[in-house]
């Protein structure tokens, strides 16, 4: 009997001839007492061979720390895991051993130094954490892998010296089953290399697959550990885009190697295979649509990949799968079900599948098969969840009716592009999702200018890769004429490599121009993170968060964005956020000053700038121009256009503090009269 | 009613950006201009409507003298006429003269720097009239040039007769001759068309004993 006790949010029925049931979904349940968190960053899920105990992991976002929880769904065994010290975690992996353990993996940063520590579940209960291998200063972003028919482990890492200290490099070990082994440090691919993914193939042979970027692009590579020497790493992709996360694992019929790389609409899931005896495969792109976060797995014996779909809001994505049959990959099966991000997706010791991932509502939801899935098993699981969350009310809400609609000279509709801080997330005490900079914004803007909206187009945890293939869709759908880009956070804390971060930046004003060529895109440097503790703002990732946002003004001179510096008016100032990433309501509204003074000159260059005559200066003629159809609406005798200096239809006190804003001043000709 | 909040929330918004940049003391100090939007009402320390005529410097120590181009602004005219004077300082009226249906001016006012500089602008009582909202700009820029706009506002009738539109008080910095003259002016009435106004300078004099 399964030991899963958590909120069941929907049992799938059986699902056809095949008779296979891809079980509830469910999600760790709250306990009275415990401080534990609903909404999880990021989560992992195993499952023990058998079906007896399903493991649940994950990065507990709770404002000043973020820690791992987990549970195997009891309420009794719901724990913080890790040593009992104060630290920041990082997001955890998990791995079944063949005796039915379930390691949880994660890195703790303490300040001064980042280590891995190993938490294990076995014999029904949570063993005492182990602290992991070291390797330098900063440990960090581990992968594992389980060696089939032992109690053995590989683990590869990130390791570091210094506060984003350069020479970062990647380190592998094995757990004996009573102690790691020294760090083995992996020959360098040419580049800086990202976080790994790690598998161990069928005959005990650990390979890990990584990015690395040279500062151009980064390309994707594996080695493997043959005769006790890790091999020279060999690179699955060759080209001038970047190629990125990559995830590995080891299937019936050799390794399966997935990653995202760039093209012209976003980032598109690819993957390549390689047989027995080593020789890879050239990578097949698995989808036209972009895609996130892919994860190599196993179902019914196949390789298989799942990933995230990037979708438009509010889904802001679903998952999707192609599972390799012989020699060909059956069209993808959308999982619509698990709508969100793939965390991780386990194959248990028996082949079932675990799937943990990102809820729409930003809650951890855990899928797994109560047997070996097969393909049918996809395709049923698609079909009924469609039915399980219910279709799109037909004809949808009735339409409003059509008004003449003026269009305003001056910007109206902005849109705030990004993540989890566009979004307004904010620990006062408790997590919450406000405002943010959006409304202090919009305030501001209607005070002035008497017109605009913006419109929230954050999504929580989002990287810029996953960004890219969205924002178009998120411009389309307001009639964007103003886009505000603060995104690149999240890569930071992935430790995405920098020039990757700016490509993505740089693509996501490319792609907003060419949605609307005359749209105004703005991007924002990003703020700080602040750590609890001496560190504040010196702690890891500002010094990698420094180096993105100083390409930013050459990408912005280049591109044609103005660029808006949301770090210095934080930086040193701890009330001004409210956990490590989010600012506090205090800090959105700073931002949201920031904005405003970045965007007022370009919209009113836009505007006549009061010079309703064309003279070249705004003046007295020009006031009393204005008064006479102050008042006036569009098609009335008395308006007159150039004195609706915002263009919203009706002259009115908005125009003519505008007026005022210039009078007196030159204006140059090629704005008057505009 | 709704706009009239709408202009004065829009103002004070205005205002409070003005403060928050900085600029606020340099509006104190007098040097720059003044945005003033205000219903019919009386002003303290703005005279009637009745023009005065400038008498020369009798006291001592020497005031300011102002020679107008047209002291009594004629018929339909807008002309500068000096209300008060010292050594140090003195103001200016500018004056509308039996006018008939006024709606709004423009004019620049062009000074010497060096003999005589700007201070601060007081709004006259001539055309808020039958409580009708008047807005009122003066602003200068560059140095040595009064950027001056008032007019009612809306779908009202102009203003007749005479009557101080703007008071305009300056300080002495440097003995000498200053002209005040008058360009880029048009006066409208309340259908917008261009009225046949004349405008009118005038030349200050600051006495070797007024400079500051």
């Amino acid at each position: 009997m399964k030991r899963i006790a958590s909120i069941v949010l929907g049992a799938i029925a059986t699902l056809g001839p095949g008779g296979a049931t891809f079980a509830a979904q469910h999600e760790p349940a709250p306990v009275a007492g415990q401080v534990i968190s609903a909404r999880p960053m990021s989560g992992t899920a195993a499952t023990i061979a058998g079906g007896d105990v399903t493991v649940v992991a994950w990065l507990e976002d709770s404002g000043a720390l973020h820690r791992v929880v987990g549970t195997v769904g009891t309420a009794a065994s719901m724990m913080r895991l890790g040593p009992a010290d104060d630290g920041i975690d990082g997001t955890p992996v998990s791995a079944v051993t063949n005796a039915g353990a379930v390691w949880v993996v994660a890195s703790r940063d303490r300040g001064a130094t980042q280590r891995l520590w190993a938490h294990r579940w076995a014999a029904g209960a949570w063993q005492e954490p182990v602290s992991g291998p070291r390797a330098r200063s900063y440990d960090h972003h581990p992968a594992i892998a389980t060696v089939r028919g032992s109690e053995q482990m590989w683990i590869a890492w990130l390791g570091e010296d210094g506060v984003d200290g350069g020479a970062t490099m990647l380190y592998a070990s094995r757990w004996t089953g009573s102690r790691w082994t020294a760090a083995e440090p992996l020959p360098s691919a040419p580049g800086i290399p990202m976080a790994p993914s790690i598998t161990v193939d069928a005959t005990g042979i650990p390979v890990v697959a990584w990015a690395a970027s040279d500062g151009s692009d980064a390309e994707i590579w594996v080695s493997a550990r043959r005769g006790g020497r890790w091999s020279t790493p060999a690179a699955l992709s060759r080209n001038q885009v970047p190629d990125i996360t990559p995830s590995i694992s080891s299937t019936p019929v050799g390794l399966l190697v997935t990653w995202i790389s760039y093209a012209d609409n976003g980032y598109l899931p690819w993957a390549a295979t390689a047989s027995a005896n080593g020789a890879w495969t050239s990578p097949v792109r698995l989808s036209e649509s972009p895609g996130s976060r892919p994860r190599a797995a196993v179902v019914n014996g196949n390789p298989a990949v799942f990933w995230r779909r990037l979708e438009f809001m509010p889904a802001g994505g679903t998952i999707a799968s192609r599972v390799l049959v012989d020699t060909g990959w059956a069209e993808p099966v959308p999982l619509v079900a698990a709508s969100g991000s793939p965390f991780n997706v386990a194959n248990a010791l028996d082949g079932r599948l675990m799937l943990a991932f990102s809820r729409p509502d930003g809650r951890l939801g855990v899928a797994e098969s109560n047997r070996v899935l097969s393909r049918n098993d996809l395709d049923s699981l698609a079909t009924v969840s469609r039915a399980l969350f219910g279709a799109a009310t037909p004809g949808g809400p009735t339409p409003a009716p059509t008004v003449d609609h003026v269009t305003p000279i001056v910007p109206e509709n902005y849109t705030a592009f990004g993540d989890s801080i566009t979004n307004g997330v904010v620990y006062d005490p408790e997590r919450r999702t406000s405002a943010g900079y959006r409304d202090p914004l919009q305030q501001m803007l209607r005070a002035f200018f008497g017109i605009g909206t913006v419109f929230n187009a954050g999504v929580d945890g989002e990287s810029t890769a996953e960004g890219l293939g969205r924002i178009d869709n998120a411009i389309r759908a307001q009639d964007t004429d103003v886009v505000l880009i603060m995104e690149g956070t999240n890569d930071i804390v992935d430790v995405v490599d920098v020039a990757t971060i700016a490509f993505n930046l740089r693509r996501m004003v490319q792609r907003s121009y060419e949605e609307n060529p005359d749209i105004l895109p703005y991007l924002a440097q990003l703020p700080p993170r602040f750590d609890p503790g001496p560190e504040g703002f010196d702690g890891p990732g500002n010094g990698r968060i420094d180096e993105l946002n100083a390409l930013m003004p050459a990408i912005g001179e280049q591109e044609g964005a103005a660029i808006v510096d949301m770090n210095t008016s934080l930086d040193g100032n701890p009330e001004l956020m409210s956990d490590p990433l989010h600012p506090s309501v205090a800090g959105y509204e700073v931002m949201a000053v920031q904005w405003y003074d970045a965007i007022r000159p370009a919209v009113l260059d836009r505007t006549n700038r009061g010079d309703v005559d064309g003279s070249g200066r705004t003046d007295g003629i020009d006031l009393v121009r204005l008064a006479l159809a102050f008042g006036s609406l569009v098609g009335e005798d008395r308006y007159n256009a150039a004195t609706d200096i915002n263009g919203d239809g009706i002259v009115d006190g908005f125009d003519l503090n505008l007026l005022i804003e210039f009078f007196g001043q030159n204006v140059p000709a090629t704005e008057a009269g505009s | 009613m709704t706009t009239l909040a709408r202009i004065s929330q829009g103002d004070r918004a205005a205002r409070a950006r003005w403060r928050a940049s900085g600029r606020a003391g340099r509006l104190l100090r007098g040097a720059v201009g003044i945005g003033i939007l205000v219903m019919s009402m009386a002003l303290p320390g703005c005279s009637g409507s009745t023009p005065t005529t400038p008498r020369p410097p009798t006291t001592t120590p020497p005031s300011v003298t102002f020679v107008a181009d047209a002291s009594n602004g004629g018929i339909d005219a807008i002309a500068l006429s000096l209300t008060s004077s010292t050594a140090e300082a003195f103001t200016l009226a500018l004056m509308a003269s039996e006018v008939t249906d006024l709606f709004g001016y423009g004019v620049d006012i062009t000074f010497d720097p060096a003999v005589v500089m700007f201070d601060t602008a007081t709004m006259g009582t001539f055309l808020d009239g039958e409580g009708i909202t008047v807005t009122t700009q003066v602003t200068e820029g560059p140095v040595g040039t009064l950027v001056i706009g008032q007019s009612r506002i809306g779908a009202v009738p102009g203003m007749s007769g005479s009557g101080t539109l703007v008071s305009l008080d300056f300080r002495s910095v440097a003995p000498g001759t200053s002209t005040l003259s008058t360009s880029n002016a048009g006066a409208f009435d309340s259908t917008g068309a261009a009225m046949t106004t004349e405008f009118f300078g005038g030349t200050a004099t600051v006495p070797s004993t007024g400079t500051r």
